[in-house]
């Protein structure tokens, strides 16, 4: 099957790794130091799942190997409308792009660009790091559920199935994608916000009564708005998720606490954003989501316009 | 007037620079490189109101050693406050009062355990200042004290200090509502103090952002919510004066906390967003935004980060 890579990043690296290692025909997507790292020395993944390729396609213009019977999109949600324009036209006909992005909102965005139809979703459940360009540290769990946006089994979904299951990375084809995309959700609200806010794996903040309760506070605030928007969720799913992490995710750096610590533009606007458009079309009250979302946007613009040389640190200083 | 000022960072170094100036007998308590800086060098301070150098100044580790005094400005920081207080027990001539002007509103209580109620008065501390190294002060706004009696009386001991303050260019106001003022400072830095903190941005940027007004606000609320819990008189339009006067005067400036945390210095979240939910539970009120805020500062905290 051939199949691009949208964003290789550590998910996208990772996914379309194992792809090509089972006998796929992959094509990396990528951009800067990371489309020559992938030319130049192919890709390698250390770790839980360790793999080397020494060679591998890479581009940064996706038109180049088109047709795809499968696009993976793998970019960060903020560059979605961009990366969405470049694929349009490189699908075969019947063929999908799978958004593996955080967040609820990707699937729309990509359906006004290659129509609803083709349009799938999955959930990436890998613990990665992009360590540096083409190196990637595969630190937990490993594999991709998937479906389509009305659910049920379709004969693609089901030769997805085939193709990940060949890979190694089938997580099985989820009947409600809402739900399940929620559920991905409802733990990135929590996880991925407090982390890239206090600087801390998840062990450090689940250890801690107070921070462990934020998470909690963040997760339900979710929850209770994927229920309002037609998710099924069970009741006991935080505190699995808790437990899961308490037990599981204790190194665990989310990606935005990588991309916080790296520099790099933080997603906040897919997932706590998310959460909050959604809980404020929906009339749902989530106000320490909206705090959180405040915080990190503004913390993301501070690093911005500072790296875009606009504002230095500022000098003044109060005695407060 | 013989003053001991405990606690010479860059609030305590500026005051006590100038009441030193303007003629008191000051002893300035400090420790490690600060009190090194202070014994070798005196004191610097790059002010709005002036410059000033000051080649000599007494200082020490042990309050004990130039006691008794008529005043001791009580300026550590809030998690030396037990330490601190029992370093003085003793040092104060009779009728004399430490005063404290720190953030929070909890460290007269814990003064007064030590030395007892009668000693202890309170003020707030409205200084703009950075010290970018020991005993080198850098002054941008405001500069004084307002203060008074906890139980609101105007004083001798009081009208002295007034008077004291008045001559040094430090006196705000002698105010007969100390407690409802500390709470008001409380409500602003637990604002002001913890987003700037946790964004790294200054006031303004904060203002530029309708979404960042609208968390300082909620942050406000929730402290005056606390705060009329426990029997302050919060005026309605606080808030939105209090916004309005940071909006035209301290746009440029961040915070001391910020300025902990750039430095990797123990940040003093406790005695500020900690206090606000302290008073809240006990009143049963819910506080959501400032409970989480003060989770996050918990573990953003140098201090509380395990050795790397």
């Amino acid at each position: 099957m051939k199949i691009l890579v949208m964003g290789a990043g550590a998910i996208g690296a990772f996914v379309g790794g194992c792809l090509a290692s089972a006998g796929e025909e992959v094509v990396f997507c990528a951009r800067g130091e990371n489309l020559r790292a992938l030319r130049e020395h192919g890709l390698e993944i250390f770790g839980v799942r360790p793999l080397r390729l020494e060679t591998v396609v890479a581009t940064d213009d996706p038109h180049e190997f088109a047709p795809y019977d499968l696009i993976l999109f793998a970019v960060k949600s903020y560059h979605t409308a961009h990366a969405g324009s470049q694929i349009v036209g490189c699908l075969k006909d019947g063929g999908a792009v799978m958004t593996l992005q955080n967040g609820v909102e990707n699937e729309q965005r990509l359906a006004e660009l290659v129509g609803r139809d083709a349009v799938m979703a999955g959930n990436s459940r890998i613990g990665a790091e992009l360590v540096s360009p083409g190196r990637i540290r595969h630190t937990s769990n490993g594999f991709v559920e998937f479906g389509e946006l009305e659910g049920g089994e379709t004969e693609r979904a089901k030769a997805l199935a085939i193709v990940f299951e060949r890979a190694k990375i089938f997580g099985g084809i989820v009947p409600n994608l809402l739900s399940a995309r929620w559920e991905k959700l409802i733990g990135n609200a929590g996880f991925n916000v407090v982390a890239a806010l206090t600087g801390r794996p998840l062990g450090a903040i689940l250890d801690d009564p107070e921070t462990a309760r934020l998470t909690r506070t963040l997760m339900t605030e979710a929850l209770t708005t994927a229920r309002a928007a037609g998710a099924r969720i069970a009741d006991d799913y935080i505190d699995r998720l808790l437990r899961h992490g308490q037990a599981r995710l204790r190194l665990n750096r989310p990606s935005t606490l990588q991309d916080a610590t790296r520099g790099k533009p933080l997603e906040f606007e897919a997932i706590s954003g998310a959460v909050m458009r959604t809980a404020q079309r929906l009339g749902v009250s989530v106000p320490v989501t909206v705090a959180m979302y405040t915080l990190l946007k503004l913390f993301d613009g501070g690093r911005a316009s500072a790296a875009a040389g606009a504002s230095p640190t500022p000098a003044a200083a109060s005695g407060n | 007037m013989k003053i001991l000022v405990m606690g010479a960072g860059t609030m305590g170094a500026y005051y006590g620079a100038r009441l030193q100036q303007a003629g008191e007998d000051v002893v300035f308590c400090a420790r490690g490189a600060t009190l090194q800086a202070l014994q070798q060098h005196g004191l610097e301070i790059k002010s709005i109101n002036g410059d000033l150098t000051l080649p000599t100044v007494v200082a020490t580790d042990d309050p004990a050693t130039h006691k008794p005094y008529d005043l001791i400005l009580f300026c550590v920081k809030s998690y030396h406050t037990d330490e601190a207080a029992r370093q003085i027990a003793g040092c104060l001539r009779p009728g004399g009062a430490v005063l404290t002007l720190q953030n929070g509103v909890e460290n007269e209580a814990a003064i007064a355990r030590v030395i007892g109620d009668d000693a202890v008065m309170s003020g707030n501390a409205r200084v703009f200042a950075d010290m970018p190294e020991p005993a080198r002060i850098v002054h941008t706004g405001m500069g004084y004290i307002e203060f008074g009696e906890i139980d609101g009386r105007i004083s001798d001991r009081a009208r002295e200090y007034e008077a004291v303050f008045k001559r040094a260019g430090i006196l705000g106001k002698l105010v007969t509502n100390i407690r409802d003022l500390r709470w008001e400072k409380l409500m602003s830095n637990s604002a002001f103090n913890s987003i700037t903190t946790l964004t790294g941005r200054n006031l303004g940027e904060i203002y530029d952002d309708p979404d960042g007004i609208r968390m300082l606000r909620v942050m406000m609320e929730e402290t005056v919510a606390a705060a009329r819990a426990e029997g302050a008189n919060i005026a309605s339009d606080r808030i939105e004066w209090l916004l309005d006067f940071v909006n035209r005067n301290l746009r440029e400036s961040n915070s001391s906390t910020l300025q902990d945390l750039r430095r990797g210095r123990r940040l003093e979240y406790d005695a500020i967003t900690g206090a606000v939910l302290r008073a809240a539970r006990r009143h049963g009120i819910d506080v959501p935004v400032t409970e989480s805020v003060n989770a996050l500062l918990r573990l953003l905290d140098p201090a509380a980060a395990p050795p790397p």
